[in-house]
């Protein structure tokens, strides 16, 4: 008879029972059992001086600012599983165009510092989140060609500094490309490459677009 | 532009990190999942907090796995992790959530640690190249102090946090189960450590505590011997097995996880009679009891032989 889902039967109680109670092994070391006071002994200081401040860090220390709370997706329990690697797999190669500024001073970049073309976009992208996105998209704009008092003045994300008909390319994962994704729809762009050629217009060492 | 291969200027590092200040720092770490990181990273802390130890657990996983073993998962101030990304990518201190139990207190992990903190630190590791492995330590050192015992639980096949926490730690502790697959993680973690302390040397006192059998039979004695074989060959003769092992406890282990209990705390429940909690709670308990305290002793031990 097959007994109820999930309702242990009195064998296996048994067996991990029998298993619990065992004493413990010996099988790896000689030593003798651990003193009772071992963790007594970590109350201690380890030296009369503690640890002293942080050292300046590379990226200079600012005040700590308020943490964003992040709600934790919600999730079943689950049990611990090793880490998805297919992403690594999943990078290919990806188009964006630029203007023939910005593709010069991007190639310029690259010879000079032999970063890959992805590690350069991720820079660039990494200086605009720092910088803000906002601020990155509205220092792209150009100064509208029509200005209106009465009327609302829709804005123009055809006409941004770093746009232009050369072709770059990057290599992306699928997860990293799903970030990017998310900092275009934050910035109000309609797709990547606009989000691309701005922040790498600014980001870019050399004469940004006028 | 600095090569991740390349070594850092050693005597820069040297005189900013107070190494002697920092062997109270632990991690548990394995290329493998599924093999108790989480769970024993958990309970050694619960056991050196109810010790009356000032601890601190960081949970370097982008799954936020502590916060299932400690129950605080669905909690309104669990930040999925973006405080230590936050830390991280500023270089300011951690800013740990205090109180999760008495004396014990935690940096949380959970989503921010994974794609974010992918480009984050790809972009430093460019910038920076191999000192950028020291910056967890950089963001811990403001707080190292405040606490007698620091344990950091580490995500598997993750080079970067493995590399971050292999940098600020003192001690590894591997856990490793008997069901074979062993020698891959151990290997994992074996390249990781070797990178850290031989190659770069940017964390010269890292020290391997121990390998500890985790979910096994008690009487497996063959398949105990045998995985004593794969460590000493993967990790060399001189690699220690902890005497005491985590026995297979199936139904406390999904317990513990279900109510965010430690198992220590399972066991009290047990006591004061609630008959839901099955008996072989005690023999789980005495098996987390008898190995952090020879985890610790040994620690205690080596720190002492170190400093003559």
């Amino acid at each position: 008879m097959t007994p109820p889902k999930n309702k242990k039967t009195r064998a296996d109680e048994d067996d991990e029972q029998s298993m619990s109670d065992e004493g413990v092994g010996n099988l790896f070391s000689g030593g003798a059992a651990a003193p009772s006071n071992a963790l007594a002994g970590w109350a201690t200081p380890q030296t009369t001086t503690p640890a002293p401040a942080a050292p300046a860090a590379p990226a200079a220390p600012v005040a700590p600012r308020p943490v964003a709370v992040v709600p934790a997706p919600a999730r079943e329990a689950v049990e611990e599983q090793p880490l998805a690697v297919e992403d690594a797999d999943t990078a290919k190669p990806v188009g964006f165009y630029v203007s023939a500024n910005v593709a010069n001073r991007f190639r310029k970049l690259r010879k000079q510092s032999d970063l890959t073309h992805t590690q350069i976009v991720f820079l660039a992208v990494e200086a605009a989140v720092e910088k803000g996105i906002a601020q990155v998209v509205e220092d792209a704009r150009r100064a509208p060609k029509f200005q209106s008092k009465l009327f609302a003045v829709a804005p123009d994300n055809t006409d941004l500094r770093g746009l232009g008909p050369v072709q770059l390319q990057y290599k992306p994962t699928r997860a990293q490309r799903a970030v990017i994704d998310r900092l275009v729809t934050e910035a109000g762009l309609p797709d990547h490459t606009k989000f691309l050629a701005i922040v790498l217009d600014q980001y870019l060492p050399g004469r940004r677009d006028s | 532009m600095a090569s991740p291969f390349e070594a850092p200027d050693p005597s820069q590092q040297q005189a900013q990190i107070p190494w002697a200040a920092l062997s109270h720092i632990f991690m548990f770490g394995n290329g493998k999942g599924g093999v108790g990181k989480s769970s024993v990273s958990a309970n050694a802390a619960g056991k050196a907090a109810r010790s009356g130890l000032r601890t601190l657990i960081i949970d370097c996983n982008a799954q936020g796995n502590i916060a299932r073993e400690l129950g605080y998962k669905r909690a309104e101030w669990n930040d999925g992790g973006a405080g230590l990304l936050e830390a991280l990518r500023n270089g300011t201190p951690l800013q740990p959530r205090q109180g999760v139990r008495e004396n014990l207190d935690v940096v949380m992990g959970g989503p921010a640690l994974g794609d974010e903190f992918g480009i984050f630190f790809h972009t430093l590791l460019a910038k920076e190249g191999p000192h950028a492995y020291l910056r967890l330590l950089m963001c811990l050192l403001p707080i190292a102090h405040e606490y007698q015992i620091i344990i950091l639980d580490t995500p598997p096949e993750n080079p970067s946090l493995q590399r971050l926490a292999l940098s600020a730690a003192r001690w590894l502790i591997i856990p490793v189960k008997s069901d074979g697959g062993a020698e891959d993680g151990l290997a994992q973690i074996g390249l990781e450590f070797s990178y850290v302390k031989f190659v770069s040397q940017i964390n010269p006192h890292l020290a391997l505590l121990g390998v500890l059998l985790f979910d096994t039979g008690r009487t497996y004695t063959g398949i105990h011997a045998d995985v004593r074989r794969q460590v000493q060959k993967v990790l060399g003769e001189e690699a220690h097995m902890f005497k005491h092992l985590i026995g297979h406890t199936e139904s406390v282990a999904r317990l513990v996880r279900k109510r965010g209990l430690l198992v220590q705390e399972l066991a009290e429940l047990r006591t004061e009679g609630d008959r839901t909690v099955p008996g072989t709670v005690e023999g789980l308990a005495a098996d987390y009891e008898g190995f952090t305290e020879e985890m610790f002793a040994r620690a205690l031990e080596l720190r002492k032989e170190a400093a003559a």
